[in-house]
């Protein structure tokens, strides 16, 4: 069925498209705004994905693939995005988010992670939502990225490594209260 | 358990806890009302433009040099057919077919190298009477239909393509055939270098001998005839990939002119039959 929309759509045919990307969009989206950690550059970046996949589908050589080929657009829109993010953010001063006193440990490891997620680059916050939502393995996260599977794989460790300094780095500043004292 | 499990557990229920259930609305009738203006794009089989802002002298510089490199390579291959690239025997085979040479190892697809992969597999088209040299590694999709000499598409069903099976259409040879249909050969390879979908129009030929045939050589872009048949070859590469370009050049090119072989005795202009395959 999908196979036979991108193909009428690869054709020029913009109902069928239509069709695709609604049944896409809030994927996207999803994915787009846990890479870019921002709504309204993961709405940017999801438009511009969708455009792209309309003008550049007839490229698209395999029609199967037309999920994997998608990630690869979006990621691509990100990478472009995120790249203005981060000039950005290099202008201004990111002061740490007071933390919430919360007894729930596990709501306080996930506010770290999600405290160390923000310090990572796109590319390391790509490869661990493609890996840790979509599900994607190594080999087709690497094909969504447009690189060897063993980029890939480093790529993913580097990036799991950084979170880790990222939490190690809060633990020792005092950012927030240590893992320890938000269960104590 | 590990430690990196419980992170890497976090991660995902960190994602799973914030992703969005739903995009706004307006996120996809925004985009759909752009693509309403939003033409699709042909993939041309376009050279890699670069001498764009080349003196005179550098380009007739470059076309000497490439000249001199085609002469000097069909003297060390091909012998007796010292002034051309190409030469030997033509094959012919029942359907399209490729084969590789197992004692030579391609470099990796996908990343380019300093040193590009060799053609060392060879691709023989029915449909337009031509085999060529392309690297191992590659994928190749045979033309199953007859090529009215436009719509230089990557996805025409009347092109031979082989292409790299990660950059697929950032990296690929393309290649096909017609009958000259009343012209000359010469007129043919004119016309078809003048057409802008061949990316030539406002570019510089070179005189070029590919396998005993005459015509115009233009940037990685081909243009001979021979046997009644007007062919093209073409070696794509993406501009927006600046690092393929620099690998796969025109020495490459070279280097791949030198193993097309034309046989247009057995180029065919009717359909091919349904199962005529690609790999």
């Amino acid at each position: 069925m999908q196979a036979e929309l991108v193909e009428r759509a690869r054709r020029g045919d913009r109902e069928a498209f239509s069709v695709l990307a609604a049944g896409a969009v809030d994927r996207l989206y999803a994915i787009a705004r846990l890479s870019l950690r921002d709504t309204e550059l993961a709405e940017d970046a999801t438009q511009d994905a969708l455009v792209r996949a309309w003008r550049d589908l007839p490229t698209l050589r395999d029609v199967e693939r037309f999920d994997a080929w998608l990630y690869r657009l979006l990621v691509r829109s990100c990478t472009d995005i995120g790249r203005h993010r981060r000039r950005w953010r290099a202008e201004v001063t990111i002061l740490p988010e007071p933390a919430e006193a919360d007894s729930a440990a596990a709501v306080a490891d996930r506010d770290l992670i999600e405290r160390g997620l923000r310090r990572l680059t796109v590319p390391q916050q790509t490869i661990l939502v493609l890996t840790y939502y979509v599900g994607l393995s190594p080999s087709e996260t690497a094909d969504a990225l447009e690189i060897p599977v063993g980029t890939a794989k480093s790529r993913l460790h580097y990036a799991i490594e950084a979170l880790r300094a990222a939490l190690a780095a809060d633990e020792r500043t005092g950012v927030g209260a240590t893992r320890e004292e938000r269960m104590a | 358990m590990k430690a990196n499990d419980s992170l890497e557990r976090g991660i995902a229920d960190v994602y799973h806890a914030e992703a969005p259930q739903r995009a706004p609305d307006w996120v996809l009738a925004s985009a759909l009302e752009t693509i309403e203006s939003t033409p699709q794009r042909r993939v041309l089989i376009r050279a890699p433009w670069r001498p764009i802002d080349m003196s005179t002298f550098a380009k007739v510089a470059i076309a000497a040099v490439v000249v001199l490199a085609v002469g000097v390579i069909g003297v060390s291959m091909l012998g007796p057919r010292s002034s051309s690239v190409g030469g030997g025997q033509p094959t012919a085979s029942p359907s399209p077919s490729a084969s590789a040479s197992p004692s030579t190892r391609a470099t990796p697809s996908g990343s380019p190298a300093s040193s590009p992969p060799p053609p060392s597999a060879t691709f023989t088209s029915t449909m337009h009477g031509i085999s060529t040299g392309y690297p191992e590694a590659w994928k190749t999709s045979a033309a199953t239909q007859p090529w009215p000499g436009t719509g230089l598409s990557f996805t025409s069903p009347d092109i031979d393509y082989m292409y790299d099976t990660e950059l697929t259409h950032d990296l690929f040879l393309a290649m096909a055939s017609q009958p000259l249909a009343g012209k000359t050969g010469e007129q043919w390879v004119t016309d078809f270098l003048a057409d802008p979908e061949s990316d030539c129009a406002s570019g510089t030929s070179t005189p070029i001998t590919v396998d005993g045939a005459t015509g115009q050589l233009c940037g990685t872009l081909v243009a001979v005839s021979a046997g009644g048949r007007g062919y093209f070859v073409r070696l794509y590469t993406s501009s927006d990939r600046t690092s393929l370009v620099d690998v796969y050049g025109d020495d490459y090119f070279t280097s791949i002119l030198a193993t097309v072989r034309l046989h247009p005795e057995d180029a065919r202009d009717t359909p091919a039959a349904p199962s005529a395959s690609s790999s």
